[in-house]
């Protein structure tokens, strides 16, 4: 009889995840490869950036939420702590290839999940503004026309024309297309309708079968993909379930599982890059961040200001980078959230200005659609 | 009365002019209260006007012990074996995996999870082209038979660590990473003679199950 040691993290880590990539370089169109890669993890549902990173040096925070703080937190410095669950990504932070940027959140007030969803991939001035993606636009300035491996076209990756579409079903013999069938049916079409055919043909014999599915095996393969040649450039991987309005826990429990599969992703990543881990960063993204006081249920609700954890061999020195509101009642954000007091979108645009090779201002202007979006790029990557 | 009511609504003037005063200098407060500096409840400042980095720091011991989470899966510290280096042979193999249900000591399944051929050089065990794990789902992908960091000991023995796919996956399942394992020397090896014929390596992997390596028809490279 097999014995089934199934924990609760393990359910987690194979539900709910999935893999975008894009930005493949093409020979004679992509002038000059840009020097390095990108890839964000979006954590849907509302990270909670006091529980990732517990500020222990501000004494409100035990007064504020003392039954969801973690206790075993690793002393990054003298005021900030680094959760337990981040196990790979402490080794990372002595390694001096992660930094964390805290109390920064996306220009979003709302707390709407749907909102700041689409506003956290569209990058635009308010949601639903924009048709297109941050990080599609960013591969378009960088002439790497996008390769999505996924159902559908995620709204971060949106951008220019070739940017196309392929998921990697399991169902058996689904990538077993009769290729010579359809390559007899290109030649027979003209220019355009033979182009069609001849993509269908190529993505067909890409055995898929082999693609796992939970988030850490999915960086992996991504890391693998993405350090080749002529590889993709950028990818995304989606987590959901963040939003902890229940039983958030503390050094264990639901968001402290989340948090581990956010490490689980990042040493996938590094895994799989191999020595293409030297010229990469990786960020996460959420749509707020969590209410700084426990609610009656001992969960959060929607915030504002959070953190960003970066990882990567392009990150020189690890440190915390932050504006620190302070978290006393009249420093909340409304009473009641964490002020965001970075940008974040201007951490995106310095990741995107390391991986992909473009002028800040114009990152700002054609991406991000804020000609005045202040430059970090010397805080994290100096 | 004309007087009264003069004084009555020149004090009321005055007391509306009062609070009107009294209403304006809190409204003010207010407006400039988040430039003012913050203050918490024990009077201690925790509030930046500008960006800070605060830089990461670890003691020594600490930092060893943090450096040691981000080794890579097949790491192995091969100190405490004295290794085999003057071999050069190639031979072929097959994995099968043994239960420890009905029999204390091990059942050995009759087929095989993995098979192939691999090269023995300079101490280093390397899989050759041409092997494959038999396992279905991610053990199909052959990267990782990289994964696979295995050296010879003089003695005779395999040591050091190996992805391993203990379960079956059929099409349709869901896919599993493999678990990574250690080859020591196991108290059931049959380590090369000087002949360097064949052997035998046992793997343990759950408290139910694991897995042996048979090695066989070593010729030289």
């Amino acid at each position: 009889m097999h014995k089934l040691n199934l924990t609760r993290r393990d359910f987690l880590k194979t539900t709910g995840a999935s893999l975008f990539l894009a930005g493949v370089p093409i020979p004679g169109y992509t002038k000059d490869k840009p020097p390095g890669t990108i890839s964000v993890i979006l954590l849907e549902g509302g990270m909670d950036g006091l529980t990732a990173v517990p500020p222990f040096g501000d004494p409100d925070l035990l007064k504020m939420r003392k039954i969801i703080s973690p206790k075993n937190y690793l002393k990054l410095n003298s005021f900030f702590g680094l959760h337990p669950s981040f196990r790979v990504l402490a080794g990372l932070f002595a390694n001096n290839q992660a930094s964390v940027v805290h109390a920064t959140s996306i220009p979003y007030v709302k707390r709407s999940h749907f909102e700041g969803q689409n506003m956290m991939e569209g990058g635009g001035l308010s949601p639903f503004s924009e048709n297109s993606g941050w990080l599609g636009r960013a591969l378009d300035l960088a002439n790497t026309p996008g390769r999505a491996l996924s159902l559908d076209m995620p709204l971060v990756l949106r951008g220019h024309n070739e940017n196309d579409n392929f998921y990697p079903a399991s169902i058996r013999n689904s990538s077993k297309l009769n290729t010579k069938l359809i390559e007899a049916i290109s030649m027979a079409h003209a220019k355009e309708s033979a182009d069609v055919y001849s993509k269908i043909s190529n993505k067909s014999k890409v055995d898929v079968s082999n693609i796992p599915r939970d988030p850490a095996s999915l960086a992996k393969y991504a890391g693998k993909v993405m350090s080749q040649d002529e590889g993709p450039l950028a990818s995304v991987i989606r987590i959901p379930e963040f939003d902890t309005h229940a039983r958030q826990g503390a050094d264990t429990g639901k968001h402290a599982d989340l948090l581990g599969i956010i490490d689980d992703v990042i040493a996938g990543y590094r895994e799989g890059l191999g020595s293409a881990w030297d010229r990469s960063i990786i960020l996460t993204m959420t749509e707020f961040g969590r209410t700084v006081a426990v609610n009656g249920t001992t969960g959060t609700e929607h915030g504002y200001g959070t953190a960003g954890i970066l990882a990567g061999g392009t990150i020189q020195k690890s440190r915390i980078i932050t504006q620190w509101p302070g978290l006393s009642k009249n420093d909340q954000f409304e009473r009641r959230d964490l002020m965001a007091t970075i940008d974040y979108w201007s951490v995106c645009a310095a990741c995107i200005e390391k991986a992909l090779g473009l002028d800040h201002e114009l990152i700002a202007k054609k991406v991000f659609l804020r000609p005045n979006l202040p430059r970090v790029f010397d805080y994290i990557f100096s | 009365m004309h007087k009264f009511i003069k004084i009555n609504t020149l004090m009321a003037a005055i007391f509306f002019i009062f609070a009107s005063m009294i209403v304006i200098s809190s409204t003010a407060s207010a407006l400039t209260f988040s430039n003012s500096k913050t203050t918490s409840s024990s009077g201690k400042s925790t509030k930046n006007k500008e960006i800070k980095i605060y830089d990461v720091e670890f003691t020594e011991k600490v930092s060893k012990e943090l450096l040691g989470r981000i080794v890579a899966k097949t790491d192995f510290d091969f100190s405490q074996y004295s290794l085999r280096g003057d071999i050069s042979k190639r031979c072929s193999f097959n994995m099968r995996r043994v239960e420890y249900e009905r029999v204390a000591d091990g059942e050995v399944q009759n087929w095989s999870i993995m098979e192939g051929s691999l090269a023995i050089k300079d101490g280093l065990v390397t899989l050759r082209k041409g092997s494959r794990w038999k396992q279905g789902g991610l053990s199909k992908n052959k990267d990782y038979l990289d994964e696979f960091n295995v050296r010879m000991t003089k003695d005779g023995h395999f040591v050091g660590k190996m992805a391993f796919f203990l379960l079956h996956v059929s099409p349709g399942e869901v896919a599993e990473a493999p678990s990574y394992e250690d080859l020591t020397k196991h108290k059931n090896n049959k380590p090369f003679g000087n002949d360097m014929k064949k052997a035998e390596f046992w793997i343990d992997v759950e408290d139910w199950a694991g897995g042996v390596m048979f090695v066989y028809l070593c010729r030289d490279l």
